[in-house]
């Protein structure tokens, strides 16, 4: 029992050293933020009554501007649009926020899933033919410098303004990512770790699946979250060309009409929902390789 | 060749060898250069013995391991396990190697359960092996561990078990202990050779370290320069004890071999 005590004690010694993301001290800091910015848009709007107009108070957003994103709710719920005449309200901006960040965050996840299980897949499958890899990450290197952000208008020109093409967009900018990382880390393997299953007589395949699937998994981990990043980028980038729905369009909308108190809400719920997928997927991979 | 000794009995050929090696050569390409490690090597391997290749590094006696359990292809001459040509690595020729190459991703008894399960063994038959290897290296109770959190002692316990779980004829062991303090070491010699005396199977083990060979083996190889350098035999009583060190007889064996082994390191 001692030694179970030490090892915990051990182990809350080693995770303050390490500097691990706490749930209260980000709140702390984002109060923080909205006191000084509170301090810094009271201070410029008495200087100037432009200010607002482009550094809004956190009082005149939440009370003002909140409202207005109900002019982005289609209707439904028992709820009608503002198109047909009603007023804004406090409900319809509550419904357009969800009715788009579930639509952006739906188009996010199946973008990441689709790529990450297809540059993985297609990653294993090179991996295991030496001059298909060489001739295909040379392509796939080539493709992940690519700004991929600049080819967002020619995926809606190819699928039309669609969930698809956002969809497709997502896929082409977390693939590459993946099938370059899946690779580089089955390369990596160190030879023994492949040589010994080899040796207890365990079949090609079951090496792939039993062996090296989980031997890549940690070094992996980095360039999943870096496609997760990759996948909320891309989602935004492709609401923002054509289509009509999605926490992207809300605010490129909002762009349009110099909306600043709305952009800024839409642009926290994204921040939040992004920082909520990206911790889900950090606890996947932290369940995956709990061995390590 | 000095053979000191040892001699081959004559009854011991066809499928009483675990290894027949007849003028193996292995040559690759490193760089723009070709290397020959093994330059036409003999060996035989009678079942059942102990036998440690000694021999300082870069003078192939890992190459000639890797060839033995089938994974180095031979450039020219044959390699024959139990009668049969090695045709590359599989269940019946176990390795225990330096590095720690048991997944990580397996807790102690998965992994000493790995080879069988991964071949379709059904769990009847490997069940109480595995049990019995768990017991055996004294991991009971840290059944449940995962690989990293074990010592390096530790791991090698579990190596060695899941090698004898999954039933090899053959055991192939390359400086298994290499990287383990002195005392460490002891003892895993002591659990190696209490399992090589329970199952009685053949174990090729590779070293460069004299003291260890002497502890274990039946017989020491020197392999040098591509080559059997020296074949020895060594017969004191067993369970050896660390008082080996003072035995004269065995003394004058670690003069023979050190004497054997400082002509050939090349500085």
């Amino acid at each position: 029992m001692s030694t179970a005590t030490t090892v915990r004690r051990a182990r809350s010694f080693d995770s303050k050293l390490r500097t691990k993301a706490r749930t209260w001290p980000l709140f702390i800091g984002a109060l923080i933020a909205l006191v000084v910015w509170e301090i810094i848009a009271q201070t410029l709007g008495k200087a100037s009554p432009q200010a607002s107009q482009v550094l809004p108070s956190v009082t005149s957003i939440v009370t003002d501007g909140f409202t207005g994103l109900s002019n982005f709710f289609r209707g439904g719920f028992g709820v009608s649009s503002t198109a047909n005449g009603s007023e804004t309200s406090v409900l319809g901006a509550v419904l357009a926020l969800l009715v788009n960040g579930f639509i952006t965050v739906v188009r996010v996840i199946a973008g990441l899933v689709a790529g990450v299980v297809l540059g993985a897949v297609l990653g294993f499958l090179v991996s295991g033919v030496r001059p298909l890899r060489y001739s295909l990450t040379g392509v796939a290197e080539l493709m992940r410098m690519l700004p991929t952000l600049a080819m967002a208008p020619l995926f809606t020109l190819w699928f039309g303004a669609t969930t698809l093409a956002s969809i497709v967009f997502i896929i082409f900018g977390v693939m590459f990512i993946i099938f370059v990382a899946v690779t580089n880390a089955v390369r990596n393997i160190p030879p023994e770790i492949i040589e010994y299953p080899r040796t207890l007589g365990i079949s090609k395949f079951k090496l792939y699946t039993s062996v090296i699937f989980p031997a890549v998994l940690p070094e992996i981990r980095g360039p999943l979250m870096f496609g997760g990043l990759v996948a909320w980028t891309s989602a935004l980038a492709s609401e923002l060309y054509g289509i009509q729905s999605g926490l992207g369009w809300m605010m490129g909308e909002t762009l349009k009409f110099s909306l600043v108190g709305q952009m800024v809400i839409v642009a926290v719920i994204f921040s939040a929902l992004a920082l909520l997928t990206m911790r889900m997927l950090s606890w996947l991979i932290n369940r995956a390789t709990v061995w390590n | 060749m000095t053979t000191m000794q040892y001699t081959q009995s004559s009854e011991s050929i066809g499928s009483d060898l675990a290894f027949d090696i007849s003028d193996l050569v292995v040559s690759f390409g490193v760089g723009n250069e070709v290397i020959t490690p093994i330059k036409g090597l003999d060996l035989q391997v009678p079942r059942g013995q102990f036998l440690c290749i000694l021999g300082p590094s870069g003078q192939g006696k890992s190459t000639l391991l890797r060839c033995m359990t089938g994974l180095q292809e031979p450039t020219s001459g044959s390699v024959k396990a139990l009668g049969q040509e090695v045709e590359g690595p599989g269940h019946r020729l176990g390795m225990v190697f330096q590095q720690d190459a048991i997944p990580m991703w397996q807790r102690v008894r998965d992994n000493i359960s790995f080879g069988p399960r991964m071949r379709g063994v059904p769990k009847s038959e490997w069940e109480p092996r595995v049990e019995h290897f768990i017991h055996a290296v004294g991991l009971s109770g840290r059944e449940r561990a995962w690989p990293k959190q074990l010592s390096g002692g530790m791991r090698k316990r579990t190596a060695i078990a899941a090698v004898f779980a999954n039933n090899p004829d053959i055991l192939l062991m390359d400086e298994p202990f290499g990287s383990l303090d002195y005392f460490t070491r002891a003892t895993l010699h002591n659990t190696l050779l209490a399992l090589w005396e329970e199952t009685q199977k053949t174990i090729v083990f590779v070293t460069h370290d004299v003291d260890e060979a002497l502890k274990l083996a039946d017989r020491i190889v020197i392999v040098s320069n591509g080559v059997i350098g020296a074949d020895i035999a060594v017969d004191f009583e067993r369970p050896r004890s660390d008082e080996l060190r003072m035995n004269p007889a065995a003394n004058e064996m670690r003069q023979v071999l050190l004497d054997q082994l400082e002509s050939k390191v090349e500085i």
